[in-house]
């Protein structure tokens, strides 16, 4: 496999009782990648990320780190440093004494050059003159850069964070963000990164990895899963979205789909999402629109699919504006993110017509729709 | 006003068990201490008074404390054997068992209902000359002669620690239970193996626990009376023995009495300390 590869699973199954947590999982992390395991909770993120630490051991399937397989080594034989869920601080040591933990245990140094580490490594997350303080006097913020201190300073191979953000709030969640992808930057550590948020995902990844299920969905570069999303989960997962039930009108030459949609009230084009075996007239799919691929004008336009809508709800979000529009009988229920202010036409209860252009439609086959449900 | 109203509700809820404490703990031990400052007339009959003679004869012969240093010895001897085999016990059932932990913690408990009575007298069938462990010891030849087990100190200390056992188990058990399993694998993530990451994460942050249960150990063991008096001798008599027996057999109560509130205060210098270290509130209630 890959030269460059430091992390890899190989099929990997992992059974809780009855449910299987983890259905044959197969990726590769690469040397300095910056690698998001991102799904719904429940999806298997957690157990691949213990699963790698060594606290669980899968049932199927080979976990190689550097090549080799790392089945038969316990956790604490493996050169990988993990923050945990709530940080795990030792409450009866300070702080210094957090940091300088594993180092000691895993005997790197005299314990003057131990002390000198782990104060750089205080140091390097702004927590200069902290030392002797306990875990339980630093705020939530602090508490997470001990723990980001505490693995950093081991120069592990690999830097496991299972959603080390979690317990802040938004504001410093979006400033550690920033600081933990510089960190990853200025260290070059290989990181795997675990959260059910896909801004964050999408803010730091090189790689993400979207599970669902306990399967991989997709893996592939921010940007790719945002833009080309291989199953209507991820699409729906990942951004704002409509994920509107349709079926098969016709296959245009072009291989484009007409697709006939709100209770077959009306049609539209859209792009098959897997060109290679496209759906068949008749055929149920699930189509996906993001949120600002909508189009809103007062009348019908000329080019393309236009549909009647009544605003329900309109919600001030900042840069964009957020309509909820109801269409037709079904009173199926769309969301369109308009860039700036929206126009004064578009006031609550007011007829208008949206629409999209054919690229921005993704059409999957029904089969789909199902694992759509794990959206949160 | 309606500010006033909170507290005086709040003592009439207090009120019930006031008034059973009261009763049942505070007015016996005002008649003891009454006791202990009373006379013996020669006729038999008491006089209560305001005397400090009786406190002064403990010190009069050096029976009463040999008997008091005695207890501590035996109460700190069987405080150390109890937290040696508890401690296992406890780790075991909260960190180790889970699908046995109910099973073991019923066969645990099961013990506890049975009188103290019973369960020392199945010591006497053990460690008897003629008992269990000597006629076992005989047969498979390891010994010629009956081991003397029975009627020492060495019996006494055993006959505790079972007795015990479940005092110390509990509130170890207690603590660990809450501990924060992720504590221990980041332990082992940072490099412990799992022995290091018991002495350097679980045994520091179970003290509070082991604190607890080895107050509670001692207090009971300082203060037992009969298991020194049917597993022990003459020379294993603990200070709870001579105070029985000056209960019981001499009929100096006004005596008893005055032995009684000296190991009361004993007692509750030792729960000072703890409570200067510890904290009491470490017995009931979760660390904080």
């Amino acid at each position: 496999m890959n030269r460059q590869a430091i992390i890899e699973l190989a099929g990997v199954s992992k059974r809780f009782g009855n449910t299987l947590a983890v259905d044959d999982v197969s990726f590769s992390v690469n040397r300095g990648e910056f690698c998001t395991l991102l799904g719904p909770s429940g999806c298997g993120k957690t157990t691949l990320l213990r699963t790698i630490a060594g606290f669980e051991f899968p049932d199927e399937g080979d976990v190689r780190i550097a090549g080799q397989s790392c089945l038969d080594l316990p956790a604490y034989r493996r050169n990988l440093a993990m923050v945990f869920q709530g940080y795990a601080l030792f409450p009866h040591r300070t702080v210094l004494q957090n940091v300088m933990f594993g180092l000691r245990m895993r005997k790197l140094g005299t314990p003057a050059e131990i002390a000198a580490w782990a104060k750089d490594a205080l140091a390097m997350v702004g927590l200069q003159g902290f030392e002797e303080r306990h875990p339980q006097q630093l705020s939530g913020g602090q508490q997470q850069r001990v723990a980001l201190a505490r693995a950093l300073v081991l120069k592990p191979e690999v830097l496991l964070l299972d959603e080390p953000l979690g317990a802040l709030d938004l504001k410093l969640r979006k400033a550690m963000r920033y600081e933990l992808k510089r960190l990853q930057r200025t260290t070059g550590i290989t990181t795997i990164y675990v959260t059910h948020d896909q801004e964050e995902a999408m803010s730091m990844s090189d790689t993400v990895i979207v599970l669902n299920r306990g399967r991989v969905e997709q893996t592939g570069p921010p940007e790719e899963i945002y833009r080309a999303p291989r199953s209507a989960f991820v699409g729906d997962f990942i951004g704002e979205s409509n994920l509107l039930e349709a079926v098969v009108a016709a296959v245009e030459p072009d291989g484009r789909l007409r697709i006939r949609l709100f209770d077959g009230a009306a049609t539209a084009a859209a792009q098959p999402a897997e060109p290679e075996c496209p759906p068949q007239p008749g055929d149920a799919v699930m189509v996906l629109v993001r949120a600002e691929a909508i189009g809103l004008a007062r009348v019908p336009q000329v080019d393309g699919d236009w549909f009647a809508a009544t605003v329900s709800e309109r919600s001030f979000l900042g840069a964009t504006t957020r309509l909820y529009l109801k269409v037709g009988a079904i009173e199926r229920v769309v969301i369109a993110d308009l860039a700036g202010a929206p126009p004064v036409w578009a006031e609550n209860g007011a007829q208008v017509h949206f629409g999209w252009t054919a690229d921005a439609a993704l059409a999957y086959s029904a089969g789909s729709i199902d694992s759509a449900s794990g959206r949160q | 006003m309606k500010r006033r109203q909170t507290p005086r509700t709040g003592w009439a809820a207090l009120a019930p068990p006031l008034a059973w404490l009261g009763v049942f703990f505070l007015l016996p031990m005002i008649a003891v201490f009454a006791y202990s400052l009373a006379t013996r007339e020669p006729g038999g009959g008491i006089e209560f008074g305001l005397s400090a003679e009786n406190y002064s004869r403990i010190g009069d012969s050096t029976l009463y404390v040999w008997a008091i240093l005695r207890s501590l010895r035996i109460a700190v001897i069987v405080t150390i054997a109890t937290l040696l085999v508890a401690y296992p016990v406890a780790y075991y059932l909260a960190l180790v068992a889970t699908r046995w932990r109910v099973t073991l913690f019923v066969l645990l408990i099961i013990p506890w209902w049975c009188s103290i009575l019973v369960k020392n007298f199945a010591w006497v069938a053990i460690l008897a000359d003629t008992g269990v462990l000597n006629r076992l010891l005989l047969q498979i030849g390891v010994i010629d002669q009956p081991l003397k087990l029975l009627y020492n100190e060495f019996a006494v200390v055993i006959g505790l620690v079972h007795v015990l056992i479940p005092f110390m188990v509990m509130p170890i058990y207690a603590t660990l239970e809450r501990l924060d399993r992720r504590l221990v694998e980041a332990a082992a993530n940072l490099g412990s193996s799992p022995l290091r990451a018991c002495l350097e994460v679980v045994l520091p942050l179970s003290l509070p626990g082991v604190a607890a249960g080895a107050l509670l150990t001692f207090i009971l063991g300082f203060g037992s009376f009969i298991t020194p008096a049917l597993l022990g001798s003459e020379r294993t008599l603990m200070i709870a023995n001579l105070i029985q027996g000056q209960f019981m057999e001499a009929f100096d109560w006004p005596f008893g009495a005055a032995l009684s509130m000296v190991l009361l205060g004993l007692v509750l210098v030792l729960l000072a300390c703890f409570n200067r270290l510890v904290g009491l509130d470490r017995l009931w209630g979760p660390a904080r």
